[in-house]
């Protein structure tokens, strides 16, 4: 059995972390019946290691609090975990498209923008570059 | 024309267009007769800069700072290219991030996709976990 501060340490998390972790219910620590402070155990390190992992594969509190509540009902949580892995998935791979599309246009307007000498000051110059590195906006 | 006629013709909704013209981006004269906004055709200019800019990543401080060497008789595209060839740094490094994680993601359906972790036990599903982003270290 150890505290805040020993169990935040053991698992390399702030003191604040695991507090607002025990707040939300995501963990349970024991009260010391003599001087009301919370009291981790192993199990607690097993449950916080889980939150951080899941975390770092993008889940949400909530979500990871949804996991708990189900496995604590008895229930296999892996249709539930497989769900948001799939959404996951999904949301990744459209940030990654719009993520390449605006490599793309940058790359395009520097290039443009390399083979032409420094333009006067002209407002509309630089918006004719700009548009054509644009390209495609508004089709997208 | 007005902030509706402008709007239609860019293709935005009015509230944007208010919304550059409250922070300066637009700088709209005034309806004698009613007061209402009305832009001129460099407005409409000034906006297609803008709006395309964005496109391209920039930030409305970066486009004000742009637009305001222009003002001025100054070139803006030195600072343009200089902020371009930092962001495609910047970019870079979030796409690798991306696709790791969507490594990570991937392995981890096809697991889930596996009878081995059908367990209602938190420990298991740890392992699982632990194993999966120890893999990529991510």
């Amino acid at each position: 059995m150890t505290n805040v501060s020993e169990f935040a340490r053991k698992v390399g998390v702030t003191p604040h972390t695991v507090r607002y972790y025990a707040r939300l219910g995501l963990l349970k620590p024991q009260r010391d019946p003599r001087s009301r402070y919370k009291k981790f155990t192993e199990s607690d390190i097993a449950r916080l290691q889980f939150i951080l992992r899941a975390r770092s594969l993008g889940f949400t509190l909530s979500e990871i609090g949804e996991i708990f509540r189900r496995s604590a009902r008895g229930r296999a949580p892996c249709p539930m975990v497989r769900d948001i892995v799939r959404r996951r998935i999904e949301e990744t791979t459209e940030r990654l498209d719009a993520v390449l599309a605006l490599r793309e246009r940058m790359k395009r307007a520097l290039a443009l923008w390399e083979t032409m000498p420094d333009q006067v000051p002209d407002g509309n110059a630089i918006c004719a570059l700009i548009e054509a590195a644009g390209g495609s906006h508004d089709d997208e | 024309m007005n902030v509706s006629e402008l709007a239609k013709e860019a293709r935005i909704s009015p509230h944007v267009v208010r919304f550059y013209a409250r922070t300066g981006l637009l700088k709209p004269g005034r309806n004698p007769s009613n007061g209402y906004k009305i832009f001129g055709q460099n407005e409409v200019k000034r906006l297609r800069f803008i709006r395309m800019a964005q496109c391209l990543g920039y930030s409305l401080a970066e486009i004000t700072e742009m637009l305001r060497r222009l003002e001025d008789g100054e070139t803006p595209c030195d600072l343009m290219e200089k902020i371009l060839h930092e962001r495609l740094v910047e970019n870079q490094e979030k796409i690798e991030m991306l696709e790791r994680t969507q490594k990570v993601m991937e392995r981890a359906l096809v697991c889930l996709e596996n009878r081995a972790w059908r367990s209602a036990n938190i420990d298991g599903l740890c392992d699982h976990f632990q194993s999966l982003v120890a893999g990529t270290g991510a």
